[in-house]
């Protein structure tokens, strides 16, 4: 039996044997900075064999999950872009009608038999597998990534909550396809509508926020590191600050990244208003943010404490108004 | 079964945690719980965090669910820590040696033999109680219900007007439909190779359900009602068009499709210039058909209109606009937050004048009236897509304060259907 909580906080757990602490650290070899949930989160999935639903504000790594997860495990990454009127057929498979009926053609000069010729060309050399059906003939399991499923609509959400229960595929011209194997399966959403109540409950739910600024050093630390330690604090800085505003759209992870490394190019060490300026458009995509950004800078260098003078630098410069 | 098998306070703990979360609306049933056992086995000696973060991942299924299960975990976890379960001698026990796993086939038993209301005796924790009395406290005041329920109740209702049946494989579904015309001449012209169908058009954007709300002065009491519904129209189904109206009729379907909540308020606030001023439902509804009406409407359309029906113009124009809505759609159904009220007569002009076309009219005014009509639309799918009218199969006794208004109203347009579904006038 499981002790009582409270007594029991301060434990360490036994790391060698936490399959939750080695999943993080592998994350983080691979260059994702994973919180405890994230990696329960993922843990669980493969526990449970469940799939695993992401949702949180564009920009925040949701998909990055996904890749990070297929480099751990070592296995494929199969993607599955949804958008708005993508149907099964586009999901699963097409026939590759022009080889088809090229092939029909140098079959009746060929002369060659209706049945010959008709087994050949349902053959799987004419199939066009999509990402659904390449997942499931895969003989090891794979990462399967259904991106943005809130774009598709509810016709294919129910669909493919029958491909998930079932996990198979009948093609008439073929037969009934088994899944292989079972591929881990993350779904993302932008939340721009509300899936399904059936969908919610097969998977499990993550919800991913924009990083606060330990994580947020973290990533940057990770994934740039020839960004100077302290130009890498006041970035992260300036994006908590800038967050809390609201914006067309709030700079995400990625925006972040570009930035650090935009600036370490520039041979910059610390932010300066001027460079912050010029560089808005890496972190701003909208017209409007640009628009609203630019006099409220002032504002948030206060908030960051990036002084409108350079601090001494061992170079000697010279101090700008 | 009289009493659960104490096998440990920990799984025992977990169904009533369980059941706490869902009198909260969280969706953890049978399965779910006999799921976190397993998780439980398998996660074996692990802190308060990872059972926290492993049970959230588990059972909340959106960011609201979060909110909830943080504040119950929270609550719920203190109160048992300092409960009579603690056994003081847990802390003289090896940290590696690893606690036997509950009996999960007991445990299973017991939770499908019938739940009990006793956790093994703790202190009782102060909860929500979605009960009779909140569900019957007007919706004009939201900050006191439980918005989920509210959103909940009101998402049902969208979704059984305005989602389409689903189909599975069927024929390729690109964007407009096959334009055979222009096929049969390219197969025409490459001598006999049919290689690509085309297809026509972006897609059809008539709508399923088209929305029209009221937004005079007499229905300001309830903006927070109708602001609500516009965001469960967002969430829940695509193809809506929603107008308001008040002395001007107002497209507002570009505010709805804004992904920020937060900003709905603003946007609506922006784009409609006559919140809060008089009503005249003929002229709008007139202006309406002028401009919008052969585009949007179809026989498969339906249409809702959320409405107190205090009408200060003229009765022919409202009469023949709501005459052409009917037709011309599947199905209308009427919104009326003062239905509900005692003593509620349709005797304004404008009720009586609109009365004749619509085929459901239902109370809104408070959560319980809500639920009703959730419940008499799920059973009476009125789903877009099909041909020819609508109507409730299920047809609730009239009240007897409206059967003989009704059946005085019907003798004048009989050859139209009036399915009142039964109005609870007392309190």
């Amino acid at each position: 039996m499981l002790p009582p909580v409270s007594g029991w906080g301060r434990i360490a757990v036994m790391k060698a044997d936490d399959p939750v602490w080695a999943l993080r650290e592998a994350l983080h070899g691979a260059g994702y900075v994973a919180d405890e949930e994230t990696a329960t989160a993922l843990h669980l999935a493969s526990v449970l064999e469940k799939p695993l639903l992401v949702e949180g504000p564009a920009g925040v790594g949701k998909t990055e999950i996904a890749k990070m997860l297929a480099k751990v495990e070592g296995t494929e990454f199969i993607r599955l872009q949804c958008y708005e009127g993508l149907d099964a057929h586009h999901a699963l498979y097409e026939w590759n009608y022009q080889r088809q009926l090229l092939q029909i053609r140098l079959d009746e000069r060929s002369g060659k038999s209706v049945e010959a010729s008709e087994a050949t060309l349902f053959g799987e050399d004419f199939l066009l597998a999509r990402p659904l059906l390449r997942a499931i003939k895969a003989p090891h399991p794979v990462v399967l990534l259904i991106d943005e499923l809130d774009r598709a609509d509810e016709e294919f959400e129910a669909f493919l909550l029958e491909l998930l229960s079932d996990w198979q595929i009948t093609i008439p011209e073929i037969g009934t396809i088994t899944a292989r194997s079972r591929p881990w399966v993350i779904l993302t959403s932008n939340r721009t509508r509300e899936l399904s109540d059936a969908i919610r409950r097969r998977s499990l739910y993550l919800w991913i926020d924009f990083p606060g600024f330990e994580k947020e050093l973290a990533i940057v630390r990770r994934q740039a590191p020839e960004v100077d330690d302290s130009l890498a604090r006041e970035i992260c800085r300036f994006m908590e600050v800038i967050r809390k505003e609201d914006w067309e759209k709030t700079p995400g992870v990625a925006e972040t990244l570009d930035w650090a490394r935009a600036l370490a190019a520039l041979h910059r060490d610390h932010l300066d208003p001027e460079w912050v300026e010029r560089t808005l458009g890496i972190v701003f995509k909208d017209w409007h943010d640009i628009r609203r950004a630019r006099p409220a800078l002032a504002r948030f260098f206060e908030a960051v404490g990036v002084r409108s003078r350079i601090l001494p630098t061992s170079s000697g410069e010279e101090p700008q108004p | 079964m009289s009493e659960p098998p104490f096998h440990s306070s920990l799984s025992a703990n977990l169904v009533t945690f369980g059941r706490l979360l869902r009198e909260q609306g969280l969706l953890v049933g049978f399965g779910e719980q006999g799921e976190a056992v397993r998780v439980v086995e398998n996660l074996g000696v692990c802190g308060r965090a990872r059972l926290r973060d492993a049970l959230r991942v588990l059972w909340a299924t959106s960011p609201r669910d979060r909110a909830i299960f943080d504040e119950v975990f929270e609550r719920f976890w203190q109160v048992w820590a300092r409960g009579d379960e603690w056994k003081q001698t847990t802390s003289h026990r090896e940290p590696d040696m690893r606690p036997p796993p509950p009996s999960a086939a007991s445990l299973r038993s017991w939770l499908t033999g019938g739940a009990h209301s006793g956790s093994t005796g703790t202190v009782a924790i102060a909860r929500f109680s979605p009960g009779e009395v909140l569900g019957r406290r007007d919706l004009r005041d939201l900050s006191h219900l439980p918005a989920r329920e509210v959103e909940d109740q009101i998402g049902r209702i969208i979704r059984s007007i305005a989602l389409r049946p689903s189909r599975r494989f069927g024929a390729p579904r690109r964007r407009g439909r096959l334009d055979l015309r222009r096929t049969v001449a390219r197969y025409a012209r490459s001598g006999g190779d049919l290689l690509e169908p085309v297809y026509r058009g972006p897609g059809d954007p008539r709508p399923d359900l088209l929305a029209f709300l009221d937004v005079s002065r007499s229905m300001e009491l309830y903006t927070g009602f109708t602001l609500r519904l516009l965001a469960a129209f967002r969430m829940h189904a695509r193809r809506i068009e929603a107008f308001t109206f008040g002395t001007r009729l107002q497209r507002i379907t570009p505010q709805l499709r804004d992904p920020r909540e937060q900003h709905l308020r603003t946007r609506l606030a922006e784009a409609v210039p006559d919140w809060a001023g008089g009503t005249r439902i003929g002229a709008t509804l007139e202006r309406f058909h002028d401009e919008w009406g052969r585009r949007l409407l179809r026989p498969s359309t339906v249409v809702l209109i959320l409405s107190d029906g205090w009408d200060t113009g003229e009765p022919e124009r409202l009469a023949e606009s709501m005459r052409r809505l009917h037709r011309r759609s599947r199905f209308l159904i009427w919104l009326n937050p003062l239905m509900g009220h005692p003593g509620f007569e349709p005797e304004t002009v404008g009720m009586r004048t609109v009365l004749p076309f619509v085929d459901c009219m239902h109370p809104c005014h408070d959560l319980a009236s809500l639920r009703e009509l959730a419940r008499l639309l799920s059973r009476n799918p009125v789903r877009p897509g099909r041909r020819g009218r609508a109507a409730l199969r299920e047809v609730e006794p009239v009240g007897p304060e409206l059967a003989g208004w009704v059946e005085s109203a019907s003798s004048t347009h009989s050859r139209l259907r009036i399915d009142m579904p039964c109005v609870d006038l007392q309190e």
